[in-house]
């Protein structure tokens, strides 16, 4: 039983450093544009097509795809912030969601015209294996994910506290109008940080793609574990990210472990409606 | 025109509707898929109309129709396979069943200042749960399809080998939720919920609890999604998780908000405008088309929101006003403004 | 102006619902005259989940009915041909019913062809039971023809029939390669088939007392398998009994391949997965030497299964799977039963009854049904089923999937174990 639970814990920690990167595409969205994102998570699905199509078409193992992807989602979440959000920012709250919602229905409803409901793998990838410690089995695959995970993770973080662009985008979300007599420009502002927010996935898209197998409607699942993470962390602090990433992860584990496979889903919708009903500004919230 | 006026005209009206929606399996009786499209066309309407009440008066974006539609199949449905207890009393406890559900999230989310953003997001993926809550649930079938019975007598288990009861029974519920609606409407509760829209606390100082108002007209929408949700079992004549379906959970959703969020009657027009145009897709364009009537949902929800948030019925409206003007101007050939002076 | 928006309203809602409907005038009584041609429906899920069974089980009936056609018709019926029309059952249970009766609305059909999942067979039957129409399943839930229908009909095996198979597959195999082999596992997705197929090994298994170390289940949309994987490693069983759908097939393929272990054996039930070309295609080395159940013999040394299996070679590339080759002898054996109703009810053998009657009467040991069958006899018995239900085994072999069980409809040897296993 132990030896169920630590190797759990061990998967849970490496997978939760991978959603750790998901939700900090969202926290920066969100964060700092004030913006919700329902289709954050097709982001991450539609992301996942896209290593499978360039995977499949240049015949690329699935790490390296994020070389192609990472440019083709910022892209596209710059189109998207020109095209539907940039309205909605003086809106009401309501017109704001339901674009997102339409948004995501709509790339839910494309994947599945394009690529039909049959989930889509890629060939064995080469950082798939596994190595033993101590009598627990490790997968390289997990292992390189998270350590890649957390470089941009850390990557980013620099990004936000050492560059003038990312000290831009963290003014202005604290105070808006000050940053913009600062000389920030909201419009190109808001469209990197969505452009970013959208990259951030592709990376995460990429490595999951090594292991793990992509079906249109996985948009709902990985949604539902970017808003639960960043709900747990709350809003402001990146480290936080990873030690929530970790938690959501590590329960994941061990309820599959056991109790149900199916269950995942529930333990983690289990922690986001107790953290929003018990603790609304995350562990690590700075408001 | 005060409350009581729109009533009396509107229940001459809502009359007429009655009598002609009546007549139809008349004319199409015989036809039993056109009545069972038709009679689907009525379910999505109820549904739309009852997700009005909290998405579009109390503004809260719900995308849990089919968890409570879900729930309250399942109880009808168990109901009547365990004990034998008509789905004619089984959907009305299926109905309090799913409001029970509502309050559960509900409670937790509309207390204590939440902003509305979490109750969208918690909704949208409580359809998901549901659904592998019952995958896991054996006692209730698991992912097995349970079969109604047939039962004692088709009216008694509600199992028809046609069409036309069923389109009666939506066609009644539908009229209930329609004038339930405008009730509400001009309500207190009504009145609140739309204050409450514009601005939450302005309205906490005048005395208003939020709280219970949100919650309160979530279980409404959660009461008459159950009840349908009782029929709809008895329609398709068995049980099965995949009830919990998110897509259908989105359309009504948009079926809401696109029909125009508050306004009575819209969200059933959208119904039947839309729910009919996807069949004619599946229909036609059948092959590889299937996402396409989600597609077409989406872009047309997202057109709507950007640049005519209140929906489509006001639309409506503003264009009957010009074709009235229009028309005018012809008969009596005469500038408009000439006449309206 | 709310008097006048409300007349609209009314209006629109007359409009919509007539339009919404848009279908031609209702069904005039099946005439006793023979028609021009005959009308067979096939009603399959075209798009979304199922839509890769739906569209080879589409391609497979209308291969037969060319075939048919080709040959001459129903020639008791003087030489009449068979005209096939499609609909999309779509993903759900809701719309294969609304598949069903726009089928029947529009265009009489004296059979339907489909629907693959249980439970859209079953809401497509109510219909075709109410309306009289034949309906040949293609679905392998046992419960299907245990739901009373009386024009129903089953001709290929049921899920029970699957598990069973793949069972004495192991067994037998194991016995004749001399390999000890003393515990089993059983794996499957969580779907009422999934249930079935292994229900149907595990009766087998314990009819001989045969120690099954571990049930496990798992939700058919598992995106990683790695832990459930490793609970078997911890089971530690000589052979896997696996019930997939296609996709988690794949993540269990490359989950084992993964993690390194492997049973001594990996069998496959439910004929979805592992052995068909695109599983084989995204799995690569890892699907090799595992083996799947399937109701259909593509290597079956028959005149007309060569036929066909040229045939739908030269259209989609690859042998015929599961879904092809049931909707082909589903079709022969609509068209047998036709020859005989035409034969043993010269006034009226379109009539649903007597075509119900004719089915039962079937005994077919040859003709194109039989030969494309994986069994040597197809006769129905009061319920729908097929009496001789013939399931065969395929394993992967050099990326190749070859017919190895039963000795008689084999076209290669086993590979026992698996090449895998250290």
């Amino acid at each position: 039983m132990i030896e169920t639970a630590t190797q759990g814990v061990i998967s849970g920690v490496m997978m939760g450093a991978i959603y750790a990167l998901i939700a900090l595409g969202l926290s920066i969205v969100f964060g700092v544009m004030n913006v919700t994102n329902f289709a954050h998570g097709e982001f991450v699905m539609l992301s996942m097509y896209l290593s499978y199509v360039v995977g499949t078409a240049l015949a690329w193992d699935a790490v390296v795809t994020p070389v192609i992807t990472v440019p083709l989602l910022f892209f596209f979440g710059i189109i998207t912030y020109h095209l539907l959000l940039h309205r909605t920012l003086r809106q009401m709250y309501v017109v704001q969601l339901a674009v997102t919602v339409g948004l995501q229905i709509l790339m839910r409803s494309a994947a599945l015209i394009v690529w039909n409901a049959q989930p889509r793998a890629l060939q064995y990838s080469f950082i798939q294996g596994n190595f033993e410690i101590g009598g627990f089995t490790i997968l390289t695959s997990r292992l390189v994910a998270a350590v890649v995970s957390l470089l941009f993770i850390g990557g980013i973080a620099y990004f936000l506290n050492k560059t003038w662009a990312g000290k831009a985008m963290r003014a202005a979300s604290d105070d808006f109008d000050a940053a913009s007599l600062m000389g920030v420009n909201y419009k190109r502002t808001y469209a990197l940080t969505f452009g970013i927010g959208s990259a951030l996935t592709a990376v995460a898209g990429g490595l999951l793609m090594s292991f793990q197998q992509t079906d249109p409607v996985g948009g709902i699942r990985f949604g539902l574990l970017s808003w639960c993470v960043l709900a747990l962390a709350g809003l402001g602090s990146i480290p936080g990210l990873v030690v929530a990433g970790i938690i959501v992860g590590v329960a994941e584990a061990l309820t599959v472990s056991f109790f149900d496979p199916r269950s995942r889903l529930l333990a983690v919708y289990a922690i986001f409606i107790l953290v929003l009903w018990l603790r609304p500004r995350g562990l690590f919230g700075r408001r | 025109m005060n409350a009581k006026t729109l009533t009396s005209r509107r229940n001459l009206f809502l009359l007429g509707g009655v009598l002609l929606a009546a007549l139809i399996p008349l004319a199409l009786g015989k036809n039993q898929y056109a009545m069972v499209l038709v009679t689907t066309v009525l379910l999505y309407a109820v549904l739309a109309t009852a997700w009005n009440i909290i998405g579009g008066m109390a503004g809260q974006l719900d995308l849990a129709a089919a968890a409570y539609l879900g729930l309250g199949a399942f109880t009808t449905g168990t109901l009547l396979m365990r004990w034998n207890i008509t789905p004619w009393l089984g959907m009305i406890v299926g109905g309090i069943t799913a409001a029970g559900l509502a309050f559960l999230i509900g409670f937790p989310l509309f207390g204590f200042k939440i902003k509305e953003l979490w109750y969208a997001l918690s909704s949208s993926a409580l359809v998901e749960v549901m659904r592998v809550l019952f995958l896991m649930w054996d006692q209730v079938g698991g992912p097995t399809e349970q079969y109604l019975p047939a039962g004692l007598s088709a009216w008694y288990s509600l199992r028809f080998n046609n069409y036309v009861p069923y389109y009666y029974i939506m066609l009644v519920i539908l009229i209930a939720v329609l004038i339930l609606t405008t009730r509400i409407r001009y309500s207190k509760l009504g009145y609140s919920l739309l204050a409450l829209g514009e601005d939450e606390d302005a309205v906490e100082v005048l005395g208003v609890n939020s709280q219970a108002a949100k919650l309160k007209a979530l279980m409404i929408y959660a009461f008459i999604s159950g009840v349908v949700g009782g029929v709809y079992a008895c329609l398709y004549g068995y049980l099965h998780p995949s009830f919990f379906s998110t897509s259908m959970s989105m359309e009504v959703a948009i079926l809401g908000i696109v029909g125009g969020m508050g306004i009575t009657y819209g969200p059933a027009l959208a119904a039947i405008v839309m729910v009919s145009f996807r069949e004619f897709l599946r229909a036609n364009l059948g092959g590889g088309m299937e996402g396409l009537y989600l597609v077409v949902y989406a872009v047309i929800l997202i057109v709507v929101a950007l640049y005519q948030p209140r929906g489509i019925a006001p639309l409506l409206e503003r264009g009957i006003k010009y074709i009235k003007t229009y028309f005018g101007e012809l008969r009596h050939g005469r500038p408009a403004d000439a006449e309206s002076r | 102006m709310q008097r006048k928006v409300y007349q609209l309203f009314l209006m629109l809602i007359v409009a919509a619902m007539v339009l919404g409907a848009c279908t031609p005038t209702p069904a005039t009584p099946a005439a006793k005259k023979l028609p021009a041609e005959i009308v067979v429906g096939v009603v399959q899920p075209l798009t979304g989940s199922f839509a890769v069974f739906g569209n080879e089980g589409k391609i497979g009936a209308e291969l037969a009915v060319k075939h048919i056609n080709e040959a001459g018709g129903i020639k008791s019926m003087g030489g009449l041909k068979l005209k096939l029309v499609v609909e999309d059952a779509g993903d759900n249970a809701d719309s294969a019913k609304l598949a069903t009766e726009s089928m029947i609305s529009k265009n009489h059909p004296v059979a339907i062809l489909g629907l693959y999942i249980s439970r859209f067979v079953m809401a497509a039957s109510e219909v075709t039971d109410r309306e009289k129409v034949i309906l040949i399943a293609d679905a392998l839930v046992p419960q299907i023809t245990q739901m009373g229908r009386q024009y129903l009909f089953r001709p290929g095996p049921n899920a029970t029939n699957h598990g069973a198979m793949a069972y004495q597959f192991i067994k037998e195999t194991a016995k004749a390669q001399n390999i000890e082999i003393g515990s089993l596992a059983i794996l499957n997705e969580d779907s009422a088939n999934g249930r079935a197929n292994s229900l149907g090994a595990t009766e087998q298994a314990l009819i001989d007392k045969f120690p099954i170390t571990t049930t496990l289940e798992y939700p058919y949309d598992i995106t990683d398998a790695t832990q459930i994987v490793q609970q078997l490693k911890q089971a530690n069983p000589d052979v896997v009994i696996h019930t997939p759908y296609f996709n988690d097939a794949i993540v269990f393929g490359k989950a084992f391949k993964e993690t390194g272990y492997y049973p001594k054996f990996i069998a496959g039930a439910g004929a979805c997965g592992y052995v068909d070309p695109e599983s084989i295609k995204a799995l690569g080395d890892a699907a090799e030497g595992i083996s799947m159940t399937f109701s259909y013999n593509p290597a079956k040394n028959t005149p007309q299964n060569k036929k066909f299996v040229e045939d739908y070679k030269a259209l989609k590339g690859y042998i015929p799977t599961e879904g092809a080759g049931m909707n082909y002898y589903d079709a022969m054996v609509l068209y047998e039963a036709l020859e005989y109703s035409g034969k043993n009810f010269p006034d009226d053998p379109l009539n649903p009854d007597n075509l119900r009657k004719s089915f039962l009467a079937l005994d077919l040991k040859t003709g194109p049904a039989a030969e494309t069958y994986p069994s040597p006899e197809i006769k129905f018995n009061a319920l729908g089923d097929n009496q001789f239900p013939g399931v065969v085994v395929l394993q992967v072999q050099n990326g190749e999937p070859k017919v190895v069980y039963p000795p008689a409809e084999a076209e290669a040897q086993p590979v026992f174990p698996n090449p895998h296993y250290k």
